[in-house]
């Protein structure tokens, strides 16, 4: 679905359609997920923040904006909400997704039984930026210019941190595992 | 693993670990707008796109012409004026036909229109009823002189002023210059055009050029600026001119009826006035309170609760005044609304608990913006009363003092921030949707067309009628000479000043 359409639901949800948030709901939730747990570290603490922010979501329907980017409007109350769950449970948390890593970063909340699929290889080791970016673009199939979009930073520095993240999970991978 | 493979894993273990939390989440409140105002947010929305592609297209437009303009200015450097010229354009009759225009003793009234030139055509208006077919509205006002004389000379030849029948008509331009060389480039940038119009179009006319006697313009000056005189330059008797053109369509529109008109026109001012500190209060209530009235109401009736019961045990001090002995100026309580906010910072409301430090910055800049408003209301109107000295007093004179009385009143009422807040609150009782209600309002008078300021003023602002300006005028001595016992005349603008700052308290 593309953002003139999700925008075309968003408004009749907006209007009063229920049924508009089912579909919303079903296009955005991957998407969401993969925000807040590229950004948390945790199974856990991400699906309540994706519950937060869906129930959020409902409750500022009236402030969101006909015409503007629905899922960057989106991301941007799941980032709010992941930043004040993590405050809440007092941990020190940079806000820079960029620059930590997913070691130096996400050791407060990481989850401990975060094992060697290739979903927790990518949560556990790449920086949140790095995840989200290769979660979103890999899982969701955002292209990297929407991404950008969402996230809002430049297009360049998505591409970068794809290509870095590529880089790290061949290394952590190994030859044999390697995306190539 | 290749990437496709590395894709489809991460995916599916992916899928694994997604949550569904739809079905807690579907029964949670949400508050859905009304299509009502759907419909405006996708309006405002729409406006805000057309604003963009609006700003693009300037931006565009402004790099076309970076890139063109050097080449127009080395090509044709004489193509604009630089300085101020004002110029007479006269359909002239240089060869009498043989079926002259004066059979039967009428003579056909020879159009004539009046420019304001700098750089291009800076407005234009008729000077005679005739003038009107030529200059219709502003339709060469933003023109350079070249294209408006073609457009001139183009009308002239389409309404048969001239190429037609057997005489020879044409066009005279008299122009006065800021100085010689402003005059003569602009007589022939003005001839060239016209001339060159007339012969690529077959039109058999002539055109010809003079310079304007300087006395002719300061007499067109005087008719807005009494104080014209000889010694001022071309621009500045331009710029009379050119305000006075753009005062006389309200001017005009008041002399209209002006029972009715006055009347409708203090309507209208006072609306105007309470639509704009509807919009500061609501926008403080939304803001400041999410844009919960009821809250924002008894939140606010708390803290002047706090703030009455700590004036109550006296020592409560605004600025260098004791609150409760010293006799307040309209103004004390909202010029010190940090010492007021300061007064009650400790304590706690019944509703809301203590004051937050936000809460305190937006009441205090609610209470600047409110006082603002009141201000320039006051201030914008009493501009128009000096824009034109008593001349326009008389004609608006009970305008003016009901005016200024309500405000005044007003002012006097709120010695307090409660009485501010209460008089927007209890006297407009339904503040909040006056935006509406002041459009509702408007919009019935204009249909029923009883409303005098506005249907005149909306005509005149559309064309420039030199009739109607002159009904106007005669309609506008006569209502000066019935109200001539009651009229109201400063000595001097600094009299009048000084008495409007004993009403607004600046």
């Amino acid at each position: 679905m593309d953002k003139k359409e999700l925008d075309k639901y968003m408004i009749l949800f907006r209007a009063g359609d229920e049924s508009a948030f089912e579909v919303i709901y079903e296009e955005t939730r991957r998407g969401l997920f993969a925000f807040v747990l590229s950004v948390c570290k945790n199974y856990h603490l991400a699906e309540d923040v994706v519950q937060s922010t869906y129930i959020k979501i409902r409750a500022a329907i009236g402030s969101y904006q006909p015409g503007s980017n629905a899922l960057a409007w989106m991301f941007t109350i799941a980032k709010n909400l992941t930043l004040n769950e993590l405050q809440k449970r007092k941990r020190e948390v940079s806000t820079d997704f960029t620059a930590a890593t997913g070691a130096e970063y996400g050791h407060y909340t990481m989850d401990e039984n975060l094992g060697s699929n290739l979903l927790d290889v990518v949560v556990k080791n790449l920086s949140p930026s790095e995840a989200q970016i290769v979660l979103l673009h890999l899982v969701n199939g955002y292209k990297h210019r929407e991404i950008a979009e969402m996230t809002k930073k430049p297009l360049g520095t998505v591409l970068w941190s794809y290509r870095n993240a590529l880089a790290k999970l061949k290394k952590i991978l190994g030859e044999e595992e390697e995306p190539k | 693993m290749n990437m496709n493979d590395f894709k489809e894993r991460l995916a599916q273990d992916f899928e694994e670990r997604l949550p569904d939390v739809y079905s807690k989440v579907k029964n949670t409140p949400y508050y859905p707008v009304s299509p009502a105002e759907e419909r405006k947010a996708y309006n405002e929305s729409s406006g805000r796109r057309n604003l963009k592609m609006a700003f693009l297209s300037c931006l565009v437009i402004v790099v076309v012409l970076a890139s063109v303009l050097p080449v127009i200015l080395f090509n044709d450097s004489r193509a604009t004026v630089s300085e101020s010229a004002f110029m007479e354009v006269v359909v002239e009759e240089y060869v009498a036909s043989s079926t002259a225009s004066t059979s039967g003793g009428e003579t056909s009234e020879k159009p004539e229109i009046n420019l304001i030139v700098f750089e291009g055509i800076i407005t234009g208006y008729n000077a005679n009823t005739s003038g009107n077919y030529l200059l219709t509205g502003e339709t060469v006002k933003g023109l350079t002189v070249k294209k408006g004389l073609e457009k001139i000379a183009s009308l002239t030849a389409e309404l048969g002023y001239v190429g037609t029948g057997d005489g020879v008509n044409g066009l005279h331009i008299a122009v006065a210059g800021q100085n010689a060389d402003i005059a003569d480039t602009t007589k022939q940038l003005a001839k060239v055009a016209a001339t060159d119009y007339f012969a690529s179009n077959n039109v058999r006319a002539v055109v010809t050029t003079g310079d304007l006697e300087k006395s002719k313009l300061v007499e067109k000056a005087k008719q807005f600026d009494a104080s014209a005189n000889s010694s001022m330059t071309v621009a500045e008797l331009n710029e009379i001119i050119e305000n006075g053109k753009t005062f006389i369509s309200s001017e005009v529109a008041a002399a209209y009826n002006s029972d009715s008109c006055v009347k409708s026109m203090k309507q209208i001012y006072i609306k105007k006035m309470f639509s704009m500190l509807s919009g500061i209060t609501a926008q403080f209530v939304d803001t400041t309170y999410g844009g919960d009235r009821a809250y924002a109401e008894e939140r606010v009736n708390a803290l002047l609760s706090a703030y009455l019961t700590a004036v109550g045990k006296g020592g409560v001090t605004l600025g260098e005044k004791s609150v409760g002995t010293d006799v307040l100026t309209p103004w004390d309580v909202v010029e010190n609304i940090d010492e007021v906010l300061a007064t009650v910072d400790s304590a706690y409301l019944p509703v809301g608990g203590k004051i937050t430090r936000d809460e305190k910055t937006a009441v205090a800049e609610f209470a600047a913006s409110f006082k603002n408003a009141l201000l320039d209301a006051s201030r914008g109107y009493s501009d128009k009363v000096e824009t034109s000295g008593s001349f326009i007093v008389s004609a608006f004179r009970f305008t003016t003092f009901d005016f200024v009385t309500h405000l005044e009143n007003m002012v006097k009422d709120c010695k307090g921030f409660d009485d501010l807040y209460d008089y927007v609150h209890t006297e407009f009782d339904s503040i909040m949707d006056s935006f509406d209600k002041y459009s509702a309002t408007e919009n019935k008078l204009t249909a029923k067309g009883a409303d005098a300021y506005l249907v005149g003023l909306e005509s005149l602002v559309a064309k420039t009628n030199t009739v109607e300006k002159e009904n106007a005028k005669l309609s506008l001595a006569a209502t000066r000479q019935t109200e001539k016992g009651d009229e109201v005349v400063w000595a001097s603008k600094d009299e009048y000043k000084a008495w409007a700052s004993t009403i607004t308290g600046e």
